[in-house]
Protein backbone atom coordinates (compact mmCIF):
# COMPACT_ATOMS: atom_id res chain seq x y z
CA UNK A 1 0.00 0.00 0.00
CA UNK A 2 2.37 2.25 0.62
CA UNK A 3 2.58 2.94 -3.16
CA UNK A 4 -0.51 4.50 -2.87
CA UNK A 5 1.14 7.76 -1.98
CA UNK A 6 4.01 8.18 -4.95
CA UNK A 7 4.40 11.73 -5.92
CA UNK A 8 7.17 11.01 -8.74
CA UNK A 9 4.38 9.59 -10.61
CA UNK A 10 1.91 13.35 -9.92
CA UNK A 11 5.01 14.68 -11.08
CA UNK A 12 6.01 13.15 -14.71
CA UNK A 13 2.16 13.47 -15.08
CA UNK A 14 2.28 17.38 -14.35
CA UNK A 15 5.01 17.64 -16.55
CA UNK A 16 3.38 16.05 -19.71
CA UNK A 17 0.34 18.12 -18.76
CA UNK A 18 2.54 21.12 -19.43
CA UNK A 19 4.35 19.81 -22.38
CA UNK A 20 0.90 19.30 -23.48
CA UNK A 21 -0.29 23.08 -22.68
CA UNK A 22 2.83 24.20 -24.23
CA UNK A 23 2.13 22.35 -27.55
CA UNK A 24 -1.10 24.10 -27.42
CA UNK A 25 -0.36 27.52 -26.86
CA UNK A 26 2.15 27.34 -30.06
CA UNK A 27 0.03 26.41 -31.80
CA UNK A 28 -2.18 29.00 -30.87
CA UNK A 29 0.84 31.73 -31.70
CA UNK A 30 1.40 29.48 -35.04
CA UNK A 31 1.96 32.13 -38.02
CA UNK A 32 1.03 29.07 -39.85
CA UNK A 33 -1.12 26.46 -40.28
CA UNK A 34 0.97 23.50 -41.09
CA UNK A 35 3.29 24.94 -37.93
CA UNK A 36 -0.53 25.25 -36.27
CA UNK A 37 -0.88 21.51 -37.29
CA UNK A 38 2.46 20.28 -36.21
CA UNK A 39 1.72 21.45 -32.80
CA UNK A 40 -1.70 20.51 -32.59
CA UNK A 41 -0.46 17.41 -33.25
CA UNK A 42 2.31 17.48 -30.73
CA UNK A 43 -0.43 18.35 -28.44
CA UNK A 44 -2.77 15.70 -28.98
CA UNK A 45 0.04 12.82 -28.73
CA UNK A 46 0.98 14.39 -25.26
CA UNK A 47 -2.53 14.07 -24.20
CA UNK A 48 -2.91 10.31 -25.50
CA UNK A 49 0.33 9.49 -23.38
CA UNK A 50 -0.92 11.48 -20.27
CA UNK A 51 -4.01 9.04 -20.67
CA UNK A 52 -2.13 6.23 -21.10
CA UNK A 53 -0.13 6.63 -18.01
CA UNK A 54 -3.22 7.88 -15.70
CA UNK A 55 -5.06 4.78 -16.77
CA UNK A 56 -2.16 2.92 -15.45
CA UNK A 57 -2.23 4.92 -12.08
CA UNK A 58 -6.04 4.34 -11.77
CA UNK A 59 -5.48 0.47 -11.90
CA UNK A 60 -2.82 0.84 -9.84
CA UNK A 61 -4.76 2.61 -7.15
CA UNK A 62 -7.85 0.28 -7.74
CA UNK A 63 -6.10 -2.84 -7.38
CA UNK A 64 -4.23 -1.95 -3.98
CA UNK A 65 -7.56 -0.64 -2.44
CA UNK A 66 -8.64 -4.07 -3.13
CA UNK A 67 -6.41 -5.19 -0.37
CA UNK A 68 -7.27 -2.20 1.89
CA UNK A 69 -10.58 -2.89 1.60
CA UNK A 70 -10.35 -6.57 2.71
CA UNK A 71 -8.25 -5.12 5.88
CA UNK A 72 -11.11 -2.77 6.22
CA UNK A 73 -13.59 -5.98 6.10
CA UNK A 74 -11.68 -8.30 8.79
CA UNK A 75 -11.79 -5.45 11.34
CA UNK A 76 -15.75 -4.73 10.81
CA UNK A 77 -16.32 -8.35 10.79
CA UNK A 78 -14.26 -8.61 14.43
CA UNK A 79 -16.16 -5.69 15.67
CA UNK A 80 -19.58 -7.18 14.21
CA UNK A 81 -18.08 -10.39 17.00
CA UNK A 82 -18.08 -8.13 19.65
CA UNK A 83 -21.02 -6.84 19.14
CA UNK A 84 -22.42 -9.88 19.23
CA UNK A 85 -20.54 -11.38 22.28
CA UNK A 86 -21.87 -7.91 24.49
CA UNK A 87 -25.45 -8.98 23.29
CA UNK A 88 -25.55 -12.40 24.08
CA UNK A 89 -23.59 -11.71 27.89
CA UNK A 90 -26.76 -9.24 27.77
CA UNK A 91 -29.12 -12.08 27.18
CA UNK A 92 -26.63 -14.63 29.73
CA UNK A 93 -27.38 -11.65 32.47
CA UNK A 94 -31.09 -11.68 32.16
CA UNK A 95 -31.14 -15.05 32.50
CA UNK A 96 -28.82 -14.96 35.76
CA UNK A 97 -30.86 -12.10 37.07
CA UNK A 98 -33.80 -13.83 37.11
CA UNK A 99 -32.34 -17.13 38.82
CA UNK A 100 -31.16 -14.50 41.55
CA UNK A 101 -34.28 -13.04 41.57
CA UNK A 102 -35.51 -16.45 42.85
CA UNK A 103 -33.06 -16.62 45.72
CA UNK A 104 -33.77 -13.43 46.42
CA UNK A 105 -37.87 -14.55 46.89
CA UNK A 106 -36.58 -17.50 48.94
CA UNK A 107 -34.93 -15.42 51.38
CA UNK A 108 -37.30 -13.26 51.23
CA UNK A 109 -39.61 -15.70 52.08
CA UNK A 110 -36.68 -16.74 55.22
CA UNK A 111 -37.26 -13.34 56.52
CA UNK A 112 -41.00 -13.43 57.02
CA UNK A 113 -40.23 -16.28 59.28
CA UNK A 114 -40.80 -15.02 62.94
CA UNK A 115 -38.06 -16.67 65.09
CA UNK A 116 -40.22 -18.66 67.64
CA UNK B 1 -43.03 -30.34 61.36
CA UNK B 2 -41.75 -29.25 64.19
CA UNK B 3 -37.73 -30.07 63.23
CA UNK B 4 -38.87 -27.98 59.73
CA UNK B 5 -40.18 -25.34 61.39
CA UNK B 6 -36.94 -24.92 63.96
CA UNK B 7 -34.75 -24.71 61.11
CA UNK B 8 -36.76 -22.38 58.71
CA UNK B 9 -36.19 -20.44 62.03
CA UNK B 10 -32.96 -20.72 62.81
CA UNK B 11 -32.39 -19.77 59.02
CA UNK B 12 -34.34 -16.91 59.52
CA UNK B 13 -32.16 -15.57 61.90
CA UNK B 14 -29.10 -15.85 60.10
CA UNK B 15 -30.49 -13.88 57.13
CA UNK B 16 -31.66 -11.54 59.48
CA UNK B 17 -28.04 -10.75 60.76
CA UNK B 18 -26.36 -11.46 57.64
CA UNK B 19 -29.11 -8.78 55.64
CA UNK B 20 -28.20 -5.37 56.70
CA UNK B 21 -24.29 -6.64 56.26
CA UNK B 22 -24.44 -7.60 52.99
CA UNK B 23 -27.01 -4.24 51.95
CA UNK B 24 -24.39 -2.20 53.10
CA UNK B 25 -22.11 -3.92 51.14
CA UNK B 26 -23.92 -3.24 48.08
CA UNK B 27 -24.55 0.44 49.43
CA UNK B 28 -20.97 0.85 49.33
CA UNK B 29 -20.32 -0.83 46.31
CA UNK B 30 -23.03 1.08 44.40
CA UNK B 31 -22.11 4.22 45.59
CA UNK B 32 -18.10 3.72 44.85
CA UNK B 33 -19.31 3.00 41.20
CA UNK B 34 -21.51 5.82 40.66
CA UNK B 35 -18.49 7.85 41.86
CA UNK B 36 -15.39 6.31 39.24
CA UNK B 37 -17.63 4.92 36.87
CA UNK B 38 -18.23 6.31 33.62
CA UNK B 39 -19.86 5.32 30.62
CA UNK B 40 -18.59 5.92 26.47
CA UNK B 41 -19.27 9.08 25.24
CA UNK B 42 -20.28 8.47 21.88
CA UNK B 43 -21.47 11.87 20.24
CA UNK B 44 -17.49 11.81 18.63
CA UNK B 45 -18.01 8.20 17.20
CA UNK B 46 -21.46 9.65 15.83
CA UNK B 47 -19.31 12.67 14.17
CA UNK B 48 -16.84 10.51 13.06
CA UNK B 49 -18.80 8.50 10.68
CA UNK B 50 -21.16 11.06 9.85
CA UNK B 51 -18.33 12.69 8.49
CA UNK B 52 -16.78 9.66 6.97
CA UNK B 53 -19.96 9.15 5.23
CA UNK B 54 -20.23 12.87 4.21
CA UNK B 55 -16.63 12.36 3.17
CA UNK B 56 -17.70 9.01 0.64
CA UNK B 57 -20.82 11.19 -1.11
CA UNK B 58 -18.58 14.12 -1.33
CA UNK B 59 -15.79 11.83 -3.52
CA UNK B 60 -18.11 10.23 -5.49
CA UNK B 61 -20.05 13.96 -6.46
CA UNK B 62 -16.09 15.02 -7.61
CA UNK B 63 -15.48 11.86 -9.33
CA UNK B 64 -19.34 12.01 -10.90
CA UNK B 65 -18.30 16.04 -12.30
CA UNK B 66 -14.68 14.89 -13.90
CA UNK B 67 -16.33 11.87 -15.48
CA UNK B 68 -18.83 13.77 -17.31
CA UNK B 69 -16.31 15.68 -18.82
CA UNK B 70 -13.61 12.65 -19.67
CA UNK B 71 -17.32 10.78 -21.42
CA UNK B 72 -17.67 14.05 -23.78
CA UNK B 73 -14.38 14.48 -24.49
CA UNK B 74 -14.69 11.01 -25.32
CA UNK B 75 -17.61 11.45 -27.87
CA UNK B 76 -16.25 14.35 -29.52
CA UNK B 77 -13.24 12.79 -30.41
CA UNK B 78 -14.65 9.28 -31.74
CA UNK B 79 -17.29 11.68 -33.55
CA UNK B 80 -13.48 13.89 -34.54
CA UNK B 81 -11.77 11.10 -35.70
CA UNK B 82 -14.20 8.96 -37.39
CA UNK B 83 -13.00 9.67 -40.58
CA UNK B 84 -9.59 8.66 -39.97
CA UNK B 85 -8.26 5.17 -39.76
CA UNK B 86 -7.35 5.64 -36.33
CA UNK B 87 -10.53 6.70 -35.57
CA UNK B 88 -12.22 4.23 -37.00
CA UNK B 89 -10.52 1.70 -34.52
CA UNK B 90 -11.58 3.33 -31.67
CA UNK B 91 -15.22 3.05 -33.13
CA UNK B 92 -14.06 -0.63 -33.55
CA UNK B 93 -13.25 -0.96 -30.30
CA UNK B 94 -16.73 -0.53 -28.84
CA UNK B 95 -17.98 -3.54 -29.97
CA UNK B 96 -18.27 -6.43 -27.02
CA UNK B 97 -16.40 -9.34 -27.75
CA UNK B 98 -18.08 -12.60 -27.39
CA UNK B 99 -16.98 -15.63 -25.64
CA UNK B 100 -18.36 -19.23 -26.86
CA UNK B 101 -20.26 -21.18 -24.23
CA UNK B 102 -20.97 -17.87 -22.38
CA UNK B 103 -24.11 -15.60 -23.90
CA UNK B 104 -23.47 -13.16 -20.82
CA UNK B 105 -19.99 -12.36 -21.80
CA UNK B 106 -19.42 -8.91 -22.88
CA UNK B 107 -15.93 -7.28 -23.09
CA UNK B 108 -14.13 -4.39 -25.09
CA UNK B 109 -10.84 -4.95 -26.61
CA UNK B 110 -9.45 -2.37 -24.97
CA UNK B 111 -10.98 -0.42 -21.53
CA UNK B 112 -11.69 3.13 -22.72
CA UNK B 113 -9.96 5.83 -20.96
CA UNK B 114 -13.92 7.28 -19.53
CA UNK B 115 -14.89 3.65 -18.36
CA UNK B 116 -11.91 3.19 -16.27
CA UNK B 117 -12.26 6.87 -14.64
CA UNK B 118 -15.52 4.93 -14.31
CA UNK B 119 -14.08 1.82 -12.54
CA UNK B 120 -12.01 4.00 -10.28
CA UNK B 121 -14.90 5.71 -9.06
CA UNK B 122 -16.68 2.51 -8.27
CA UNK B 123 -13.75 0.92 -6.63
CA UNK B 124 -13.15 4.51 -4.33
CA UNK B 125 -16.67 4.26 -3.16
CA UNK B 126 -16.65 0.73 -2.59
CA UNK B 127 -13.57 1.47 -0.38
CA UNK B 128 -15.23 4.45 1.53
CA UNK B 129 -18.40 2.27 1.96
CA UNK B 130 -16.09 -0.40 3.46
CA UNK B 131 -15.23 2.46 6.13
CA UNK B 132 -18.32 3.97 6.38
CA UNK B 133 -19.60 0.48 7.65
CA UNK B 134 -16.33 0.24 10.00
CA UNK B 135 -17.24 3.47 11.72
CA UNK B 136 -20.65 2.61 12.02
CA UNK B 137 -20.07 -0.68 13.80
CA UNK B 138 -17.50 1.37 16.12
CA UNK B 139 -20.72 3.84 16.43
CA UNK B 140 -22.79 0.80 16.94
CA UNK B 141 -20.70 -0.63 20.06
CA UNK B 142 -20.05 2.61 21.52
CA UNK B 143 -23.50 3.92 21.49
CA UNK B 144 -25.97 4.32 24.37
CA UNK B 145 -28.67 1.86 22.85
CA UNK B 146 -26.20 -0.99 23.17
CA UNK B 147 -25.91 -0.84 27.13
CA UNK B 148 -28.92 1.11 27.85
CA UNK B 149 -29.29 1.76 31.77
CA UNK B 150 -33.11 1.99 30.91
CA UNK B 151 -32.83 -1.70 30.10
CA UNK B 152 -30.90 -2.94 33.35
CA UNK B 153 -33.42 -0.72 34.84
CA UNK B 154 -36.46 -2.33 33.87
CA UNK B 155 -35.07 -5.59 34.74
CA UNK B 156 -34.58 -4.31 38.16
CA UNK B 157 -38.44 -2.76 38.18
CA UNK B 158 -39.42 -6.56 36.82
CA UNK B 159 -37.99 -8.54 39.38
CA UNK B 160 -38.98 -6.25 42.20
CA UNK B 161 -42.70 -6.77 40.65
CA UNK B 162 -41.96 -9.98 41.41
CA UNK B 163 -40.81 -9.96 44.32
CA UNK B 164 -43.82 -7.77 45.72
CA UNK B 165 -45.72 -10.03 43.79
CA UNK B 166 -44.32 -12.62 46.16
CA UNK B 167 -44.57 -11.18 49.12
CA UNK B 168 -48.11 -10.48 48.64
CA UNK B 169 -48.60 -13.95 48.08
CA UNK B 170 -47.06 -14.66 51.92
CA UNK B 171 -49.14 -12.41 53.31
CA UNK B 172 -46.47 -10.11 54.80
CA UNK B 173 -47.51 -8.42 57.75
CA UNK B 174 -47.24 -4.60 57.86
CA UNK B 175 -44.65 -5.22 60.69
CA UNK B 176 -42.69 -7.77 58.57
CA UNK B 177 -39.04 -7.04 56.83
CA UNK B 178 -39.40 -5.01 53.62
CA UNK B 179 -39.14 -7.68 50.30
CA UNK B 180 -35.66 -6.70 48.72
CA UNK B 181 -34.12 -8.18 45.83
CA UNK B 182 -30.84 -8.21 47.44
CA UNK B 183 -28.87 -10.70 45.10
CA UNK B 184 -30.57 -9.43 41.51
CA UNK B 185 -30.14 -6.17 42.27
CA UNK B 186 -26.44 -6.64 42.72
CA UNK B 187 -25.67 -9.29 40.14
CA UNK B 188 -27.63 -6.73 37.54
CA UNK B 189 -25.39 -3.67 38.48
CA UNK B 190 -22.25 -6.43 38.82
CA UNK B 191 -22.89 -7.60 35.40
CA UNK B 192 -23.40 -3.68 33.81
CA UNK B 193 -20.48 -3.08 34.77
CA UNK B 194 -18.68 -6.08 33.67
CA UNK B 195 -19.98 -5.35 29.87
CA UNK B 196 -19.33 -1.81 29.78
CA UNK B 197 -15.79 -2.83 30.72
CA UNK B 198 -16.16 -5.51 27.77
CA UNK B 199 -17.15 -2.79 25.22
CA UNK B 200 -14.44 -0.30 26.18
CA UNK B 201 -12.19 -2.81 26.19
CA UNK B 202 -13.46 -3.69 22.59
CA UNK B 203 -13.23 -0.39 21.52
CA UNK B 204 -10.28 0.68 22.47
CA UNK B 205 -8.84 -2.19 20.98
CA UNK B 206 -10.53 -1.88 17.60
CA UNK B 207 -9.63 1.80 17.45
CA UNK B 208 -6.03 0.46 18.39
CA UNK B 209 -5.24 -2.32 16.16
CA UNK B 210 -7.27 -0.15 13.02
CA UNK B 211 -5.01 2.82 13.53
CA UNK B 212 -2.69 1.57 10.68
CA UNK B 213 -5.25 0.79 8.57
CA UNK B 214 -7.26 4.54 8.97
CA UNK B 215 -3.64 6.10 8.05
CA UNK B 216 -3.39 4.01 4.44
CA UNK B 217 -7.05 4.64 4.20
CA UNK B 218 -6.65 8.58 4.42
CA UNK B 219 -3.37 8.00 2.01
CA UNK B 220 -5.02 6.45 -0.16
CA UNK B 221 -8.28 8.61 -0.01
CA UNK B 222 -5.61 11.21 -0.58
CA UNK B 223 -3.79 9.88 -3.39
CA UNK B 224 -7.66 9.25 -4.72
CA UNK B 225 -8.61 12.92 -4.36
CA UNK B 226 -4.70 13.61 -6.14
CA UNK B 227 -5.71 11.80 -9.09
CA UNK B 228 -9.07 13.06 -9.61
CA UNK B 229 -7.93 16.60 -9.62
CA UNK B 230 -5.02 15.54 -12.02
CA UNK B 231 -8.20 14.21 -14.49
CA UNK B 232 -9.87 17.14 -13.78
CA UNK B 233 -7.23 19.47 -14.77
CA UNK B 234 -6.47 17.72 -17.86
CA UNK B 235 -10.19 17.97 -19.12
CA UNK B 236 -10.09 21.48 -18.09
CA UNK B 237 -6.54 22.16 -20.20
CA UNK B 238 -8.19 20.28 -23.30
CA UNK B 239 -11.26 21.87 -23.10
CA UNK B 240 -9.29 25.33 -22.58
CA UNK B 241 -7.69 24.30 -25.88
CA UNK B 242 -10.42 23.80 -27.96
CA UNK B 243 -12.25 27.08 -27.09
CA UNK B 244 -9.14 29.45 -26.69
CA UNK B 245 -8.68 27.45 -30.66
CA UNK B 246 -11.73 29.64 -31.68
CA UNK B 247 -10.26 32.83 -30.13
CA UNK B 248 -6.94 33.19 -32.05
CA UNK B 249 -6.30 35.79 -34.15
CA UNK B 250 -5.73 32.90 -37.53
CA UNK B 251 -9.26 30.93 -36.51
CA UNK B 252 -12.19 31.13 -39.01
CA UNK B 253 -14.62 32.19 -36.50
CA UNK B 254 -17.98 35.14 -36.63
CA UNK B 255 -18.14 37.33 -34.01
CA UNK B 256 -21.17 35.73 -32.21
CA UNK B 257 -19.07 32.17 -32.40
CA UNK B 258 -16.11 34.07 -30.67
CA UNK B 259 -18.15 35.99 -27.80
CA UNK B 260 -20.15 32.42 -27.15
CA UNK B 261 -16.49 31.10 -26.70
CA UNK B 262 -15.20 33.54 -24.58
CA UNK B 263 -18.36 33.22 -22.03
CA UNK B 264 -17.62 29.34 -22.48
CA UNK B 265 -14.01 30.00 -21.46
CA UNK B 266 -14.86 32.21 -17.89
CA UNK B 267 -17.44 30.14 -17.25
CA UNK B 268 -15.19 27.04 -17.49
CA UNK B 269 -12.41 28.73 -15.59
CA UNK B 270 -15.38 29.40 -12.56
CA UNK B 271 -16.55 25.50 -13.06
CA UNK B 272 -12.96 24.40 -12.50
CA UNK B 273 -12.11 26.16 -9.59
CA UNK B 274 -15.02 25.34 -7.68
CA UNK B 275 -14.10 21.67 -8.70
CA UNK B 276 -10.61 21.94 -6.89
CA UNK B 277 -11.85 24.02 -4.14
CA UNK B 278 -14.22 20.94 -3.34
CA UNK B 279 -11.10 18.46 -4.01
CA UNK B 280 -8.79 20.91 -2.09
CA UNK B 281 -11.57 20.14 0.95
CA UNK B 282 -12.17 16.59 0.01
CA UNK B 283 -8.18 16.15 0.23
CA UNK B 284 -7.76 17.76 3.66
CA UNK B 285 -10.94 15.98 5.26
CA UNK B 286 -8.81 12.58 4.31
CA UNK B 287 -5.67 14.04 5.79
CA UNK B 288 -7.54 14.80 9.54
CA UNK B 289 -9.05 10.88 9.65
CA UNK B 290 -5.76 9.29 11.29
CA UNK B 291 -5.81 12.57 14.30
CA UNK B 292 -9.80 12.18 14.78
CA UNK B 293 -9.54 8.31 14.41
CA UNK B 294 -6.74 8.35 17.36
CA UNK B 295 -9.08 10.78 19.33
CA UNK B 296 -12.04 8.31 19.69
CA UNK B 297 -9.59 6.48 22.45
CA UNK B 298 -9.94 9.77 24.61
CA UNK B 299 -13.93 10.00 24.67
CA UNK B 300 -13.56 6.96 26.19
CA UNK B 301 -11.19 7.06 28.48
CA UNK B 302 -12.10 11.00 28.94
CA UNK B 303 -15.43 10.99 27.98
CA UNK B 304 -16.03 14.64 28.67
CA UNK B 305 -12.74 15.70 26.91
CA UNK B 306 -12.45 18.21 24.21
CA UNK B 307 -11.80 16.45 20.83
CA UNK B 308 -10.32 18.91 18.12
CA UNK B 309 -9.37 16.36 15.28
CA UNK B 310 -12.90 15.16 15.60
CA UNK B 311 -14.31 18.82 15.87
CA UNK B 312 -12.59 19.70 12.97
CA UNK B 313 -12.87 16.65 10.42
CA UNK B 314 -16.81 17.10 11.66
CA UNK B 315 -16.41 20.84 9.99
CA UNK B 316 -14.92 19.90 6.73
CA UNK B 317 -17.47 17.51 6.26
CA UNK B 318 -19.87 19.80 6.79
CA UNK B 319 -18.06 22.52 4.44
CA UNK B 320 -17.67 19.52 1.63
CA UNK B 321 -21.19 19.32 2.16
CA UNK B 322 -22.50 22.95 1.55
CA UNK B 323 -19.91 23.17 -0.90
CA UNK B 324 -21.38 20.76 -3.01
CA UNK B 325 -25.18 21.89 -2.12
CA UNK B 326 -24.10 25.25 -3.65
CA UNK B 327 -22.26 23.62 -6.75
CA UNK B 328 -25.65 21.94 -7.19
CA UNK B 329 -27.97 25.43 -6.88
CA UNK B 330 -27.54 26.75 -10.27
CA UNK B 331 -26.32 30.66 -10.11
CA UNK B 332 -25.26 29.74 -6.95
CA UNK B 333 -21.90 31.59 -5.87
CA UNK B 334 -18.73 29.80 -6.73
CA UNK B 335 -17.71 27.38 -4.55
CA UNK B 336 -14.34 28.91 -4.26
CA UNK B 337 -15.98 32.10 -2.94
CA UNK B 338 -17.48 29.77 -0.64
CA UNK B 339 -14.57 28.40 0.52
CA UNK B 340 -12.58 30.83 0.92
CA UNK B 341 -15.46 32.98 3.23
CA UNK B 342 -15.17 30.17 5.74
Amino acid sequence: MSKIGMDDKTAILQQIEDEMNKAFSLERAASDEAQAKLFHEKGEALSKEHDRLFDLELEAWSGESIDLLSRIDTSAEQLNEDLEAIRQGLAKAEHLVSALGKLDNFLNELLRIKPS
Amino acid sequence: MTNLRQSRTRWAGVVRSFFPIAAGMMGVLLFAGCATWRTVNEDPFRDFAGSVEALRDGADKALDFSNDWAFERYVGELAEHSTAAEGQGAIENLLFLTKPGDPFYAQLRETPHYLKLRQFRERLWALNSGYVRYTQLLTDLAGSQLLAKGDFEKMAEDLNRNIEDAAGALELGPGDPRPRGLFSTLAMEVFRRYLESRRQEDLQRAIQENQPNVETFAVAGQRAVQLAALGLRHEYDLRFAALARVLTPRADSSARERESAARELVALDRQFLDQLAALQTLSQAYSLLPAAHRELSSAITQPDSFRTAVRALYDEARRLGRLYQRLAEKGSPSAAEAASSH
